[in-house]
C-alpha cells in the first residue's frame, strides 16, 4: 500500500510572518468517489487572520483542490486553473479529466519552480474522472504522487497518524468520511494554526457535493471539536 | 462603388482618393462569399442560425462556437481567419474572469477583436481579415446582445444581422419579417425561414437540405444560470 508523506510548504525563513500561513487539508479515496476536507483558520504567524477562510476550491465538474501556504499564491493558482480548464474544455469540447488537471497543475508549479520565485503552495488535487478516484499531493516544486490518501499544512503529521492507520482499500463513503474528519479534528486539538470550522467536498461521478454542518457533525458525533 | 484601376488597392495603408481603403472592401467581398450566418435577438432571447455548406463526405463541423458560458460566436468568411478570432475570443473571455472575477461583458469581447481586426487595416504587408463575425448571447445583467464585427474592425450592435452569400436577400426577409416581441421559438423559425429563403431559392444551392444544412443555436433569456465551478460555495 502506499503511504503518504507530508507535502508542506516550507515558507523560505526571509518572508514576514504575515505570509507564512498553517493549516490542514486532508483528502482520501473511497469506493466510488474521493472525500476532500480542509479547516477554515487563516494564521499569520500567531495570529488567526481569519477564522472563516475557505481552503477548498473547485476547479471543474469533478475535481477540485486544496490550498495549503501562501494565501496570495494559492488563490492566483486557482483562478489560473480554472481559466486553463475552461479553455480546455471549450476548445475541445469535452471535460477535463482529473489527471489531466493534476498534470497541469503539477506543470504550472514546476515551471515557477524553475523560476526561482515558486508559488508557496502545498496543495491536494482531488477528483473523479473514468479512471475512478484520485488524490494527488503535491509540493512548490510541482513533484506529484498519485496516493490513497494525503494530508498537506502545519497540521497534516497529527492527521496523517489518523489516517494511516485507518485507511483501508473499497471504503464506503461515510467511513472515509469519518476517517478524514477524525483525522482532522486531531489536527485542530493539537495543531495551533488549525481550527475554526471544517469545510468537507465529497467528489464522486455525479458532481461535488458539499456536507453541512449537520452532516459533519453527525459523522462526527461526540467527537465534534468544536462547542456549537 | 467601383474605381478604375490605380493601385490604391495594392495596400491596406493606403487611402484612395475618394477616401476608401480599398482592401478591407475585398475583405468584405471574402466574408460576403462565406455561408450564410445570422443572428437575432429578442427580448425572449438570442438565435444563432447558420447554413453549413459541405460535400456529401464531409462530417459536419460545427459553424457556432461557444465563447463562454453565456454566449457564442458565427462568423462567415474564411474560415481561417475564423477560428483565430474564435480562439481569441474564448482567450479574453478568461483573462477577463481571472482579472476581475466577473465575466466579461459581450461587447468587451467583441471590442477586443475590433481592435484585432482594426489592426490589419494599419499595419504594412497584413491583410484584413476575410470575415463577418457575429458575437451573441445573454449578457450578465440579463440582457440578450448581438454585436456584429466586420473585416475592417468596424463594430455595431444588432437586432438581426445576416452575413455571407445571400445576406441581401436575407437581410430584406429579416426586415420584412422581424418583430420586438418574438419568442424563442419564432425566433428559430425566423432564422430557418430567413436562410431557406435566401439559400434555397438558389440554383447554386440545389442540393441545399433545410433539415440538415441549418445549425440553430438558441441561448434564452434567464436561462443563464453560469454553471460556474464557483456557484458550489
Amino acid at each position: 500500500m502506499a503511504h503518504s508523506r507530508p507535502t508542506q510548504p516550507k515558507t523560505p525563513d526571509y518572508l514576514p510572518d504575515e505570509v507564512k500561513h498553517g493549516t490542514t487539508t486532508l483528502a482520501m479515496i473511497f469506493k466510488g468517489g474521493v472525500v476532500l476536507a480542509a479547516d477554515n483558520r487563516a494564521s499569520a504567524g500567531y495570529m488567526v487572520a481569519s477564522p472563516t477562510a475557505k481552503k477548498l476550491h473547485p476547479l471543474a465538474k469533478k475535481t477540485a483542490m486544496s490550498i495549503a501556504g501562501s494565501v496570495s499564491d494559492a488563490q492566483y493558482v486557482v483562478k489560473l486553473m480554472r481559466a486553463e480548464i475552461n479553455l480546455f474544455e471549450l476548445n475541445r469540447g469535452r471535460d477535463m479529466s482529473a489527471s489531466a488537471i493534476a498534470n497541469l497543475l503539477s506543470n504550472v508549479l514546476y515551471g515557477q519552480y524553475r523560476k526561482y520565485f515558486p508559488y508557496f503552495i502545498g496543495p491536494i488535487l482531488a477528483g473523479f474522472d473514468h479512471n475512478g478516484p484520485h488524490v494527488f499531493p503535491m509540493d512548490i516544486a510541482g513533484s506529484m504522487t498519485e496516493e490513497p490518501w494525503a494530508a498537506t499544512g502545519s497540521g497534516s503529521p497529527y492527521a496523517i497518524g489518523v489516517m494511516e492507520a485507518m485507511y483501508e482499500p473499497e471504503l464506503e463513503e461515510s467511513k472515509a468520511v469519518s476517517i478524514v474528519l477524525l483525522g482532522l479534528r486531531s489536527a485542530i486539538k493539537k495543531d495551533i494554526a488549525t481550527g475554526d470550522g471544517i469545510d468537507v467536498l465529497v467528489i464522486t461521478d455525479a458532481g461535488i457535493k458539499k456536507l453541512t454542518k449537520a452532516e459533519i457533525k453527525k459523522s462526527l458525533g461526540t467527537k465534534y471539536p468544536f462547542k456549537e | 462603388m467601383w474605381d478604375p484601376p490605380s493601385g490604391y488597392d495594392r495596400s491596406t495603408t493606403m487611402y484612395s482618393p475618394r477616401g476608401r481603403i480599398i482592401q478591407t472592401e475585398y475583405a468584405r467581398e471574402a466574408m460576403r462569399r462565406g455561408s450564410l450566418s445570422i443572428g437575432i435577438k429578442s427580448s425572449a432571447g438570442v438565435v444563432l442560425a447558420g447554413h453549413i455548406r459541405m460535400s456529401e463526405l464531409d462530417i459536419p463541423n460545427p459553424k457556432i462556437s461557444l465563447i463562454d458560458q453565456n454566449f457564442a460566436s458565427i462568423f462567415a468568411g474564411f474560415a481561417a481567419d475564423g477560428r483565430v478570432l474564435i480562439n481569441r475570443a474564448r482567450v479574453e473571455a478568461q483573462v477577463h474572469k481571472m482579472t476581475y472575477s466577473e465575466p466579461a461583458d459581450i461587447k468587451y469581447i467583441a471590442t477586443k477583436l475590433a481592435d484585432y481586426a482594426h489592426m490589419f487595416t494599419q499595419q504594412g504587408g497584413l491583410r484584413p481579415l476575410g470575415i463577418g463575425l457575429l458575437l451573441g448571447g445573454i449578457d450578465f445583467d440579463g440582457e440578450p446582445r448581438i454585436y456584429f464585427v466586420n473585416p475592417g474592425g468596424g463594430l455595431f450592435e444588432t437586432k438581426a444581422k445576416a452575413v455571407g452569400s445571400g445576406d441581401i436577400q436575407a437581410m430584406e426577409y429579416l426586415i420584412a419579417n422581424y418583430k420586438e416581441d418574438l419568442s424563442i421559438d419564432d425566433l428559430v423559425k425566423l432564422a430557418k425561414d430567413t436562410i431557406i429563403h435566401a439559400v434555397g431559392n438558389e440554383e447554386s444551392n440545389d442540393k441545399f437540405d433545410e433539415n440538415k444544412d441549418i445549425e440553430i443555436w438558441t441561448i434564452e433569456t434567464g436561462s443563464v444560470n453560469i454553471p460556474t465551478v464557483e456557484s458550489v460555495y
